[in-house]
């Protein structure tokens, strides 16, 4: 039955430095049927646009559809060279209407498109839609050209009071944050190194990672500099070129696909008090995710620890620790001994105590696609196609994450 | 980049005040709320943002040390930080903090203000509030 937003507001609770956004109940609308990558690598000389329409050619392709099946397209705003309807037309030699979101890539909307795409659906606006996101900063940072902290300089706040201070680019802010994490909870820096060694881990053993070849120990993580205390490198996300998408339709339709489908159950988006600025968070020990996860679970129906598999968003291993937290599977504080003893290895199932977490790598070791890559493993999770198979993985959820905003995509394996 | 630009109405006062040996910050006038960062009204009750000096006591609530060239706003090692000002519990300030030799930071820290003159890489060098530790009296 369908929530209202007051049942799920009830449910998900209050908070007093940041909220969860009003999203309604689409519990089991949407499905993912197709899904499609390309390689994943540093700098390439490719073009974002031409790497995106691989990914999508190769996610219709696997959804059992031909081009011309699809009729929307989601991607992230505000980054450079993501597909437009036009292009898609243009490549693929349709002329179908397109609806055209913003709202959708990766990061926060990684997990949030699913709700967007339901309300699309619901509005008879399109039926086949591919969400695709897609970067190519390794290449540009090569030439120059475009990075993830370009937005700094531009925005007046933080020209004014964080850059003459030489408080950037996002490293730096979460630097920050996790001595604060270190302070109030004596995290320390061999258990914070359990988040990247565990995701270069599984990175080590799957195809797709840009890391697959660079073993780690805790030794070599110890013995690396610092970049900005208590970060080094190795806690700080890749960047790469790569494109991941995914096509969605009604759950009602997911059943005729060569895939099992994977359907969204909860969907949940929470924001700080004072966004865009995280200088101003009044809780830097914890991220948005605090308010993002309880709603996705109150629309699921679900408790945190019915999840077999998880993808966080891990720009920095602080950011995954915190989220890991900040989901419900430990308390606040007590991320940096939950992360130890190989809990978040794909061999140690939540039957063991685990909770498998970034079983392709993560931003840290896979790719940095900013999150499409996550969602992509999840389904291949639930499909039970990983390379680092969940053994009997039912249930997943992606934490999606951009500083100020956190979300929550809840996803079940079959209808 | 880096050097605070003195154009944008609703930031320079800052600049300008910290060239005076002052630290301010915008408050409402109206309900008497600190509003940080500044905006055209009070966010609250929309009444008219002032600014106002501060004692310059504040606590510290988080920072880093930056070892490797990442930016190129300033020589390495620096050490950029937020603070809480005392008079100001609602604020939080990034700023820099300059410790003496072999002192390492930590959280909660007292510390007071003091004005330096900051050198960027590019750009021009400024005067900038920034924070020392605060001996026990």
């Amino acid at each position: 039955m369908t929530q209202s937003i007051n049942q799920l507001k009830q449910r998900a609770g209050s908070f007093d430095w940041g909220y969860a956004v009003e999203l309604e109940d689409v519990r089991d609308e949407v499905a993912i049927v197709g899904i499609g990558e390309t390689e994943y690598t540093g700098a390439s000389g490719r073009t974002a646009k031409a790497m995106a329409l691989e990914a999508v050619a190769a996610a219709i392709a696997d959804a059992g559809l031909k081009p011309e099946d699809i009729d929307g397209l989601m991607v992230s705003m505000g980054i450079a060279g993501q597909l437009t309807p036009e292009d898609y037309r243009e490549h693929f030699g349709t002329s179908g209407d397109i609806w055209f979101s913003l709202e959708g890539g990766a990061m926060i909307w990684g997990a949030t498109c699913a709700h967007t795409a339901a309300q699309a659906i619901r509005a008879k606006q399109a039926s086949n839609i591919v969400n695709v996101f897609s970067v190519d900063w390794a290449t540009a940072r090569k030439s120059g050209s475009g990075s993830p902290g370009d937005w700094h300089a531009s925005e007046p706040m933080k020209a004014a009071f964080e850059l003459p201070y030489g408080w950037f680019p996002q490293p730096l802010y979460f630097a920050t944050f996790a001595h604060r994490h270190m302070h109030e909870f004596g995290t320390t820096p061999e258990q914070l190194a359990q988040v990247p060694l565990s995701f270069r881990r599984h990175a080590n053993t799957h195809s797709g990672a840009v890391m697959r070849e660079r073993r780690m120990t805790l030794e070599d993580y110890l013995d690396r500099p610092m970049l900005a205390d208590p970060f080094r490198v190795e806690d700080c996300c890749l960047i790469s070129d790569g494109a991941g998408a995914f096509v969605m339709c009604a759950a009602e339709r997911a059943a005729d696909g060569p895939h099992v489908p994977v359907v969204a159950e909860g969907v949940g988006r929470g924001r700080i008090n004072g966004a865009p600025y995280i200088s101003q968070q009044k809780n830097i020990t914890a991220t948005p995710q605090t308010f993002a996860a309880p709603w996705a679970f109150a629309m699921a129906d679900r408790h945190v620890q019915e999840l077999d598999v998880i993808a966080v968003y891990d720009c920095f291993s602080i950011t995954a620790l915190m989220q890991i937290e900040d989901m419900g599977f430990c308390k606040k504080g007590e991320g940096g001994d939950f992360v130890q003893n190989g809990r978040l290895h794909f061999e140690r199932p939540r039957s063991e105590g685990g909770i498998p977490c970034n079983t392709h790598g993560g931003l840290l070791s896979h790719a940095y696609v900013l999150g499409i890559a996550h969602v992509i493993e999840l389904v291949r999770q639930l499909r039970g196609t990983a390379q680092n198979q969940v053994k009997d993985a039912k249930l997943a959820a992606y934490a999606g994450f951009t500083a100020d905003e956190g979300s929550t995509l809840i996803l079940r394996k079959g209808l | 980049m880096i050097t605070p630009e003195n154009s944008n109405t609703l930031t320079a006062p800052f600049w300008a005040a910290a060239e005076r040996g002052q630290l301010q910050v915008s408050c409402c006038e109206r309900c008497a709320k600190d509003i940080w960062y500044p905006q055209e009204s009070c966010p609250i009750c929309s009444g008219e943002l002032v600014w106002r000096s501060l004692e310059g006591r504040a606590r510290l609530l988080s920072w880093t040390v930056v070892r490797r060239q990442i930016n190129g706003a300033f020589d390495v090692p620096y050490t950029p930080a937020i603070v809480i000002p005392d008079d100001a519990p609602d604020v939080q300030l990034v700023t820099q903090l300059f410790l003496p030799k072999g002192q390492s930071p930590e959280c909660d820290m007292p510390l007071q203000v003091a004005f330096r003159r900051l050198e960027p890489l590019q750009g021009a060098a400024f005067i900038a509030p920034v924070f020392e530790p605060r001996e026990a009296s």
